[in-house]
């Protein structure tokens, strides 16, 4: 046990980036700021699930449905479950990057596979518990059960994570051991993320008022009733007190998980060998070769970049595709329909304004620049070492930023153009603002990370989510997309006046900072 | 074909890792550089390939300053760092088509060169594959192959031979030779005094960044090997 907990222990210190030893001088140094900072995200988490678990079940309430709340609330956190263990599965369980070391250990395999399992469950079992508990109390304020409903509760929480892990472990395995015999396996991940992503966001476009949300949740648990009969024994375990629901849950969970985990250690050598084996050809002859400009060379190498990481991808292209969803959605629903979705006033005949400012919200969120030079990384050498002028390498990381919003911008435009019969003005002003947002984010991204760069990351989660240059882009474009709205409601002018103005001052920025970074991005770059 | 003239290094903190070095690279020269382990012999190569800034001193390769000149002399050197970190999403071919493209090498000199040099590595029918597939040894020898198809006129290596198989060591040693004839210079770093004894015609030996002997090897060592000079001269205090 204590082996399992040693290995276990030394991976949340590298999952979570942190030294969890006591005697780390590093934790004493940055732990009053860690702690506080990982409780205040935590408490924050916590609040929002519990908002959402008592907006939703105050409508049940209203509906007489109350009761399948916390039915409704575990079958969420199963599903994400699912979709975040699956990803997780090549790194933690199989293909994890320490695998050579650790099976050269002393340790029985067994173990090994158990503290593996047990991190992948501790992770898990925190995100359960953020959604149970304040649904728990949620619950418990709306209805006022007896106390042997808390108790219950908890217990079963601790078994909620088990069986999705399974499913999630199964699919997740089937992927790594199938792309690993593909060359480019992200495509894969990327397919199936942004499947789940745009099946969401179609949700949440077609519940488009609390109380559809309340029918379509009602009518989604019944289906999930039927479907998945651990959800049903829960709510009879927890609601009704069912003591066999009770015994079955938990039977069925524990039982499942220790058959799983056997059949793991006993495969868990191949399965590793499998997805560890890069795929490889070996069978290339130098044939014709393509020519290209050093610009060229330098964009292609990061679309090729950009489109090889799934993280990159859906942290910076999900504006685009919330625009896309939008547009689609213009063709088939009235202006009113759309204003009602996005909560925004229709505005008599300026609604098309509001889309423009919409879109250039999309386009602020796709901050491709903000992490692009952190992420060359040790690859910089290549580029400091190569006879480019800086100028065409900021111009090959701006570019590829705008091909991937400003095409977009225009034919999104053209559709709610014809989907919404919008005139000809807001056609101008909804490409004009958002390509001009497109510009000023593409530049100002580059530009911060100049300033606040991060070369020596050893995961791209650090540069991609969670490094300053990123933070500082991501809420200063949040806050300039949202200032036109502002405007129009404090000034009282007309949105096409300010859509115009916002246009010209984002063009005139981004201009004063092209120019600053060609003149001193030389100095910048060398030092970097 | 490289001057150095009174280059210094301060890092931040006020480490100073090389100290008024000045040295002299001729065309068809084989320089080996030695040192232990932080003596300045990285900080050096990087300076002068333009990926390390620096502020004192000056750097001329060709009669060019790396400061003033950067693109210009870049054109015609080549640099290899120890451990070569490359674009682990593109395949090998890609990433010599890219170096082909920023070098503005013609379509039917990068395919006569890629092939001479990657079946010399026995390289080309892995050039398909992602170079996040490669071996450390693969890395390097793709390096090698993409600072190559340059046909520099400087070239700049940092410890080349480590990773690399028996083979492969032999194969570049003969390039290396062959480029010199040619009128290249290369200027490289190594821990293997044999291999600077056997193939350079000059060397030069840094300790705490600042050179303490050069020039002809022979001149330089004397009736000593390489081995027992390095030796004394790094045990001086």
């Amino acid at each position: 046990m204590r082996e399992i907990w040693l290995l276990t222990k030394v991976q949340l210190g590298t999952t979570f980036d942190f030294n969890i030893s006591q005697k780390s001088r590093n934790i004493k140094k940055r732990s009053p700021f860690f702690i506080v900072g990982v409780s205040a995200l935590l408490l924050l988490l916590a609040g929002i699930s519990f908002f959402y678990s008592f907006m939703l079940g105050s409508n049940f309430k209203l509906l007489g449905t109350i009761e399948i709340l916390p039915e409704f609330m575990m079958a969420i956190t199963c599903l994400i479950t699912i979709i975040t263990t699956v990803n997780k599965v090549k790194g933690t369980l199989f293909g994890f990057k320490d695998y050579d070391f650790v099976m050269s250990l002393p340790v029985a395999t067994s173990k090994i596979v158990a503290s593996r399992l047990l991190l992948l469950y501790l992770l898990n079992i925190l995100f359960t518990s953020i959604v149970m508990v304040p649904n728990t109390i949620a619950y418990g304020i709306l209805v006022k059960p007896s106390p042997i409903f808390y108790i219950i509760s908890i217990v079963m929480m601790l078994f909620i994570p088990l069986v999705p892990m399974i499913i999630a472990m199964i699919i997740g395995t089937v992927i790594a051991v199938v792309a690993s015999r593909f060359r480019h396996s992200n495509l894969v991940n990327l397919i199936i993320v942004t499947a789940f992503f745009v099946l969401y966001m179609v949700f949440t476009f077609t519940a488009d008022s609390a109380e559809k949300m309340g029918e379509i949740t009602t009518a989604i648990t019944n289906q999930v009733d039927n479907m998945y009969l651990l959800a049903r024994m829960f709510r009879q375990a927890v609601c009704e007190y069912d003591i066999i629901s009770i015994v079955l849950f938990v039977g069925i969970s524990l039982g499942a998980f220790v058959l799983f985990s056997l059949m793991v250690g006993v495969k868990f050598k191949s399965i590793n060998t499998k997805i560890l084996s890069n795929f490889t050809r070996g069978n290339y002859k130098v044939g014709s070769l393509k020519q290209s400009t050093p610009f060229k060379a330098l964009l292609i190498k990061e679309a090729k970049r950009y489109f090889s990481s799934t993280l990159y991808v859906l942290n910076t292209g999900f504006g685009i595709v919330i625009m896309f969803l939008g547009s689609v959605a213009s063709l088939f629903l009235s202006k009113e329909t759309l204003a009602e979705i996005i909560n925004v006033p229709v505005l008599g005949s300026e609604f098309g304004q509001i889309i423009a400012i919409m879109f250039g919200f999309c386009v602020a969120m796709t901050n491709v620049t903000a992490c692009s030079i952190s992420l060359e990384g040790r690859n910089l050498w290549i580029l400091k070492e190569s006879p480019l002028r800086t100028k065409t390498i900021f111009n090959s990381k701006i570019a590829l930023n705008l091909i991937l919003t400003v095409p977009a911008v225009i034919i999104n435009s053209i559709i709610v153009f014809i989907g919404l019969h919008l005139s000809l003005l807001d056609l101008f002003m909804i490409i004009l603002l958002p390509t001009a947002f497109a510009f000023f984010v593409s530049i100002f991204g580059l530009l911060i990370n100049l300033k606040m760069p991060n070369l020596n990351w050893t995961s791209e989660v650090s540069v991609i989510k969670q490094s300053g240059a990123t933070t500082v882009a991501v809420l200063f474009n949040m806050f300039i997309s949202f200032l036109p709205f502002i405007l129009m409601f404090a000034l009282n002018i007309r949105p096409a006046v300010i859509n115009g103005a916002m246009a010209l001052v984002l063009i005139i920025l981004s201009s004063i900072m092209y120019g600053y970074i060609n003149t001193k991005g030389d100095k910048i770059f060398a030092q970097l | 074909m490289l001057s150095i003239h009174n280059f210094s290094k301060v890092y931040k903190g006020g480490k100073k890792a090389v100290d008024n070095l000045s040295l002299e690279v001729e065309a068809g020269d084989i320089y080996g550089f030695i040192g232990h382990n932080g003596a300045g012999k990285t900080t050096t190569l990087r300076a002068i390939a333009g990926v390390l800034d620096f502020e004192e001193g000056d750097i001329l390769i060709n009669g060019m300053s790396i400061k003033k000149e950067g693109v210009a002399c870049k054109k015609v050197t080549a640099y290899i760092p120890d451990n070569p970190d490359l674009y682990e999403h593109l395949t090998g071919i890609q990433y010599l088509n890219f170096v082909g493209d920023i070098y503005s090498i013609s379509k039917s000199e990068r395919e006569e060169l890629i092939k001479k040099y990657g079946d010399a590595f026995e390289m080309t029918s892995n050039m398909g594959d992602l170079l996040s597939s490669y071996s450390h040894g693969m890395k390097q020898k793709l390096a090698l192959i993409s600072a190559l198809i340059r046909k520099p006129k400087l070239l700049l290596l940092d410890e080349p031979f480590v990773g690399l198989d028996p083979k492969a060591s032999h194969t570049l040693k003969t390039f290396m030779a062959e480029m010199c004839k040619e009128g290249s210079a290369i200027f490289f770093s190594t821990h293997v005094l044999e291999v600077a004894e056997k193939l350079c015609n000059k060397i030069a030996i840094i300790k705490g960044g600042k050179l303490i002997a050069w020039g002809n090897t022979e001149e330089v060592k004397g009736n000593q090997s390489l081995e027992e000079l390095f030796m004394e001269l790094i045990e001086q205090k």
